[in-house]
């Protein structure tokens, strides 16, 4: 391994900063929702862009923002060295990425929407940002090249080389993809008891996941290993080969949540974190990210067993279409998704202050708390709107009450992202 | 320039108005023009396919058109900026399904337009009151959408048009899923609320005896709007 993480710092940065700029972006939106919702006049201050408008934009910036760029940044590195070019090639590839977010912001802001949440890129935006990614996978595969003429210095192994290869021509697929996906006239299984995704097809995608989180530490962030990572890999892969067994043996198709083979299906994701969690551990991680790796750990554990339990006949019947839908996905985004985030920043590279920044212990605590609070408040909502739902359509205290409560973890939460993205910017790119 | 009916500016001005579908195969509407005046209640008769939900639409914000002029209370409708107080303001809609939210109570349905125009609770509960009373559903107001009626789910759905005191109420085929009689009586309500309101009243219908009743008549027709 001739070229470790630590030195790597100019990457790290650039995607720190864009990473962290999108966050903020994504919860000063949520922010303003959370805020929509406690005075709805406020909505004719911005009028036409009123609630409706503003929510693509908080989830799609999340998404396609935040939760996207710190596992991008994590490839790039694999593309680029730290030389002054590579730093800048990366800056291309995320400041290309980022117009695509602001032209599919101006779309979602004058209405034009798909009505998929996760899938919402229609017209202009959809187009572009299926040309950006063709263009960034592109720019990638010309990194591989580089990368290739070079196997000779031995920079990266010849088999690292062709699976990067094989992840670069599969990367080209993404576009195609979404493109197929977002026409508003394709649509994934639906469960028909309750409307929502199927048991199946939760599995395969958390399992993709899964995947990825297995690549995080040895072939994407190159951490050094400890004795008994082999035995460790081995127990992960056969795990994995039985879960999409499973997976594979479970009915497919629009599935019903009262089916046992979807319930016992979506219940083997709840070995997962600990399988994962014991896997990580054969890696020697810096003292900086310990707290977020807990974070992480405790929010999927809480994540896939809150989504089990949700998904059960019965308690999805009361749930669905609730506010307790939006404390899950909450616990998923910013509790999950940013903790591994957090990681995968610290990670990155060696850039000794921007580790120490993300690492400052009152911020990890004051964001994990208010990911905690929030949580609690919206599925204490979610289970009072199930069981009578005029508490949400109409002047209720209790609603106005938790609903504030939200605003102001929402703020906190803000604040956190707000200060990790500024002092990201006062670092300096140490090549 | 729209005329006047009886000296006053109409409240609705509609003047060649045009609207296609599937990137203009499908022609719904052709050169539309009416004027409908302050309280007048007025039908929009043609049979199913014709145009009239379209053109209701138009004139409530909730399509636009893709060529002509439309006015409704001093608004434009397929104007972004004038659309949200249209809708919240000065008009209200009462659909052929009701679309009311079935978990929900008649009284809470109603209320829900408090929430959207952020209204005074206890304001909208009186309106509510006076409204259920006029309409005779005062009895039912706890009770859920699913438990009432299709007549009553009809009246609910007047009444939560009629909350927050619109200019002009937009029915579309407000009888079309209830039997004769019921449909009779929902008609007359509708009428006789328009004129307590003093609300201009919109109809579309395809039933000939109900266009008829109405002070004045529309023919909608393969897209063009005439006079009877």
């Amino acid at each position: 391994m001739s070229q470790g993480p630590s030195t790597c710092s100019g990457i790290q940065l650039t995607v720190a900063r864009y990473s962290l700029f999108w966050l903020l972006a994504a919860n000063v939106v949520g922010v303003w929702l959370s805020w929509l919702l406690v005075y709805p006049q406020a909505n004719d201050w911005l009028a036409p862009l009123s609630y409706g408008r503003w929510m693509p934009l908080h989830m799609d910036w999340h998404l396609y923002g935040w939760s996207s760029l710190p596992l991008l940044g994590m490839l790039m590195v694999q593309y680029w060295d730290v030389s002054e070019r590579g730093v800048a090639k990366v800056g291309l590839v995320y400041a290309l990425w980022s117009s695509a977010l602001i032209v599919g912001a101006m779309g979602w802001l004058s209405g034009e929407v798909t009505g998929k949440p996760f899938l919402n890129w229609f017209g202009w935006g959809r187009g572009y940002f299926v040309v950006v990614l063709f263009v960034l996978w592109g720019i990638c595969a010309w990194g591989w090249l580089s990368r290739w003429r070079k196997r000779s210095e031995g920079e990266m192994s010849i088999s690292k080389l062709w699976v990067l290869g094989g992840v670069t021509a599969c990367l080209f697929l993404v576009p195609v993809a979404l493109y197929m996906t977002t026409d508003s006239t394709v649509y994934p299984p639906v469960d028909p008891d309750s409307g929502g995704a199927t048991g199946h097809s939760l599995l395969a995608s958390t399992l993709g996941i899964v995947m990825v989180m297995g690549a995080i530490p040895g072939w994407g962030l190159r951490l050094p290993v400890g004795d008994v990572v082999g035995r460790r890999k081995v127990v992960f892969v056969l795990a994995l080969c039985v879960c999409w067994i499973l997976y594979f043996l479970i009915g497919h198709g629009n599935a019903s949540n009262r089916d046992w083979d979807q319930i016992i299906g979506l219940g083997s994701l709840l070995f997962w974190p600990f399988i994962v969690a014991w896997f990580w551990g054969a890696f020697e991680w810096s003292e900086a990210s310990r707290l977020w790796r807990y974070s992480f750990f405790f929010w999927w554990g809480l994540l896939a067993l809150n989504g089990w339990v949700i998904f059960l006949p019965g308690v999805l019947d009361v749930l669905k279409f609730t506010n307790g839908l939006v404390a899950h996905s909450h616990l998923a985004m910013a509790g999950m998704v940013s903790a591994m985030n957090m990681v995968l920043l610290i990670e990155l590279g060696g850039a000794g202050r921007m580790r120490a920044l993300l690492s400052r212990r009152h911020l990890v605590v004051v964001w994990n708390v208010s990911v905690f609070l929030y949580v609690v408040l919206m599925f204490w909502q979610g289970v009072r709107e199930g069981k009578n739902p005029g508490v949400l359509f109409c002047e209720n205290q209790l609603t106005e009450v938790l609903y504030f409560g939200r605003l102001l973890v929402g703020v906190a939460m803000m604040v956190c992202s707000g200060i990790w993205w500024w002092n990201s910017l006062k670092e300096e790119d140490r090549v | 320039m729209s005329k006047l009916i009886h000296g006053k500016e109409p409240i609705i001005s509609v003047s060649g108005i045009g609207k296609s579908f599937d990137d203009g195969k499908i022609k719904v509407l052709r050169d539309a023009c009416l004027d409908i005046g302050v309280g007048e209640v007025v039908a929009l008769w043609g049979a199913s396919g014709s145009g009239k939900t379209t053109l209701l639409h138009i004139m409530g914000g909730l399509d636009t058109a893709d060529v002509g002029t439309i006015r409704v209370a001093g608004l434009n409708p397929c104007s972004e900026m004038d659309r949200l107080r249209l809708r919240r303001e000065k008009v209200g809609f009462v659909f052929q399904l009701h679309n009311l939210i079935p978990d929900l109570t008649m009284m809470e349905n109603c209320l829900v337009t408090c929430v959207a125009t952020g209204g005074d609770p206890l304001k909208y509960r009186e309106r509510f009151d006076e409204l259920a009373a006029l309409l005779e559903i005062s009895h039912r107001s706890d009770r859920r959408i699913q438990d009432l009626s299709g007549g009553e789910r009809q009246r609910v759905a007047i009444c939560r048009a009629m909350m927050h005191r619109p200019e002009v109420i937009l029915a579309d085929e407000p009888t079309g899923s209830l039997d004769e009689r019921t449909g009779e009586r929902v008609f007359e309500i509708l009428k006789e609320m328009a004129r307590k309101e003093k609300v201009t009243v919109v109809m579309a219908t395809h039933e000939r005896r109900f266009a008829e009743s109405c002070d004045r008549l529309f023919q909608v027709r393969e897209g063009a709007v005439k006079e009877l």
